[in-house]
């Protein structure tokens, strides 16, 4: 077992190394065929880009290293949006709107866990109800209406366009949360937890760890993670869809993959979807820059993600 | 432990913002469509052929008091009293977006105030073919009088749409068509939209400059026909004006910030003199990243269509240079859906045209936007 791991963790090493230089390669590339690519307006761009749905991925990856899945993040962002929006247009204080919009997400993630951790439903039906429920939810409480609040003169746009000296407010929630993220799972008996629950579920539960419990605060992460995106793109576009953040679980999956986190969980870093974060939207960004087709940039997108998890896959398969 | 106070609050949060976003619209329109009810019965009384053009009606009329004397002679003939009992089946396509909803509510808005003693019958498909050509069986199924419809697509409605016509039931279309005859189509034309926004946007250019249109969703004929319109418009009319730049954003705000907020590295000061968006939440969302930018002070020139009420009010501050307002082709689809039930005269085609809100003519259109 112990050999086995090691095996593993050499090979995640290199395929994580692989990610970083497919990262690295990239941006020689996009600095040969966009001038404006490395410029630094457009690095702090591509930074503001990377957290939104980089935001969900750090989430994203505890659920994944359970061996589980989350697929109502981006209606989890479209109900978080909206409520925020909607309070905000009825003149309610940012400081009300915030505050009970994260605790109806910390019950919604809750709700979701509950039927994972203790109705036994596998985390993919489970999210897949809660992603059309959650869809449902806001349309109907938005009225199927994109919602903003520019009449009522409410200026919470320091979170998702804001600047501290010349680092956006967004890239710098997205750093902090990162480094939680990166404490908790590796120095920290819930993320010790976690990777065992993703690397044998009963060995885990027979060495002490409370399954249930890790499961379902993993999807109270989630939760949280998706209302910290709404509330960063809520407040950069001063309004919210109720089509907000469709596809969003994808983008965050598709970054966790790339980044070498297995799909069977155990295997992984949270540096890995960092990683997986910044490819994914420098690709899109530099497509952008040069003029690709968006039909295009999904191409090229998908066939990424298949081959990142081709290379980095070996290792998850001997697992 | 905090469950139930955090349900309890949830449930408080949902009940505010339900009654917040239902009662504006209903308010704002209670009105408006009295004026053009009385302008298009004017139209359609004294008009035989031609009415196509006409009876289309822009939401600012000039001529009230004409209009108003109009409605009484009308009134005086044998316009029917609009008391009779009818059940209208209403086939919605899907509640997702402030427009298709619009449609029918506004339709219905006028309809409450007008014709009391309708009845109606409604399906919503929420954005699948499959449902609402279902929804349009089981409404003739059901019986009704008249089964009123914006189809989701041609290709997968033409044939339920064409067994409630085989069945006798007399089908209004709204907003999109369908290949089969049907008894009224109301439609406005998104490529005028196009040519508009494009000759507006070259008078304000001084005919010459760079634009980066932000499209709609690729395939979808509003996206087609407001890129063709727009695009061929420029390229016969204004040589030095062009498009430097477009790319399908979807008709989502989040995607069209995001695409600008790259374009705007790749173009840099004074590179960039206009920016044509396929709809208004897109060019709110542009409008924003431009101020988020810094790069306000260029005078970019961002225009966006649909007619939100979000858009007028950047029109009115000035981060918009215009919208251009879609029919919501109401009430002119509820008055031919009347008009085919009793019997009155009516067009096969009913055109309602477009109208550009620059800062010019904000002022009347504030307030009547789609919220």
């Amino acid at each position: 077992m112990s050999s086995a791991k090691k095996e593993n963790s050499s090979r995640k090493w290199i395929s994580e190394m692989g990610t970083l230089w497919a990262l690295i390669t990239l941006c020689i590339v996009g600095a040969f065929i966009s001038p404006s690519f490395l410029k630094g307006a457009n690095i702090i761009n591509v930074m503001r880009q990377i957290s939104i749905n980089g935001i969900i991925a750090l989430g994203m990856t505890f659920v994944c290293l359970t061996g589980g899945v989350d697929l109502s993040v981006g209606s989890q962002v479209a109900v978080y949006g909206i409520m925020i929006a909607q309070m905000l247009k009825n003149n309610v204080s940012p400081f009300i709107a915030i505050p009970l919009t994260l605790a109806v997400a910390i019950l919604i993630g809750f709700l979701n866990g509950l039927g994972i951790a203790k109705g036994k439903l596998a985390p993919f039906i489970m999210t897949l109800g809660s992603m059309t429920a959650l869809r449902g939810l806001s349309k109907y409480i938005s009225n199927g209406s994109p919602q903003n609040w520019r009449a009522t003169g409410i200026d919470i746009k320091f979170i998702g366009q804001g600047y501290v000296g010349f680092i956006p407010v967004p890239v710098i929630i997205f750093l902090v949360m990162f480094l939680i993220g990166f404490y908790i799972l590796r120095y920290t008996w819930f993320g010790r937890s976690v990777y065992a629950i993703g690397d044998n579920r009963e060995a885990a539960r027979l060495n002490g760890i409370n399954v249930e419990r890790t499961q379902l605060i993993c999807f109270i992460i989630t939760a949280f993670v998706s209302f910290m995106s709404a509330l960063v793109l809520t407040s950069k576009l001063s309004s919210c869809d109720p089509t907000a953040g469709e596809g969003y679980e994808l983008d965050a999956l598709s970054m966790c993959y790339i980044g070498g986190i297995s799909t069977m969980g155990g295997v992984g870093k949270i540096s890995g979807t960092l990683i997986g974060a910044c490819l994914l939207t420098i690709l899109s960004n530099i497509m952008n820059l040069v003029g690709i087709n968006s039909y295009m940039q999904n191409i090229v997108q998908g066939l990424i993600v298949i081959f990142a998890v081709l290379i980095g896959g070996i290792s998850a398969k001997k697992k | 432990m905090n469950k139930k106070v955090l349900s309890a609050l949830l449930t408080g949060v949902m009940v505010v913002s339900l009654s917040g976003c239902g009662s504006a619209p209903a308010e704002t329109k209670t009105e408006e469509p009295a004026k053009e009810a009385a302008a298009t019965e004017e139209t359609v009384a004294e008009t035989s052929e031609e009415t196509t053009e006409e009876a289309s009606v822009e939401e600012s009329t000039e001529e009230a008091a004409t209009e108003d004397a109009a409605t009484e002679e009308v009134a005086a003939t044998d316009e029917p009293s609009g008391d009779e009992a009818f059940t209208i089946g209403y086939a919605q396509r899907a509640t997702d977006a402030a427009y298709t909803i619009a449609i029918k509510e506004r339709n219905q808005e006028y309809a409450k105030e007008h014709y009391p003693n309708l009845e109606w019958v409604e399906t919503d498909a929420q954005g699948d073919v499959a449902t609402q050509a279902a929804n349009i069986e089981d409404l003739i199924s059901r019986g009704v009088d008249l089964i009123m419809v914006s189809p989701l697509t041609s290709d997968g409605l033409t044939d339920a749409v064409a067994e409630a016509m085989d069945a006798g039931i007399p089908v209004v279309t709204m907003d999109r068509e369908v290949d089969t005859p049907v008894t009224v189509k109301v439609v406005a034309d998104n490529k005028e939209m196009g040519v508009m926004a494009a000759d507006k946007l070259a008078e304000m250019m001084g005919g010459k400059g760079n634009i980066i249109e932000v499209c709609g969703t690729t395939g979808s004929s509003a996206a087609i026909d407001r890129q063709a319109g727009f695009e061929e418009t420029i390229a016969s009319k204004y040589p030095d004006i062009k498009i430097v730049d477009s790319q399908d954003c979807d008709f989502n705000s989040a995607k069209a910030a995001s695409y600008m907020e790259d374009m705007l590295q790749k173009y840099g000061e004074g590179e960039i003199q206009a920016i044509y968006c396929h709809n208004d939440p897109m060019a709110e969302a542009v409008a924003e990243t431009v101020v988020a930018a810094g790069r306000d002070s260029e005078g970019i020139l961002i225009t966006g269509m649909d007619g939100e009420e979000a858009a007028f009010q950047m029109v009115e501050n000035g981060q918009m240079a215009f919208t251009i307002i879609y029919p919501t082709m109401s009430p002119e689809a509820m008055i031919a859906a009347y008009n085919v039930l009793t019997n009155q005269p009516q067009d096969e085609v009913v055109n309602c045209i477009p109208t550009l809100v620059s800062k010019d003519n904000v002022a009347e259109h504030l307030g009547t936007g789609l919220q």
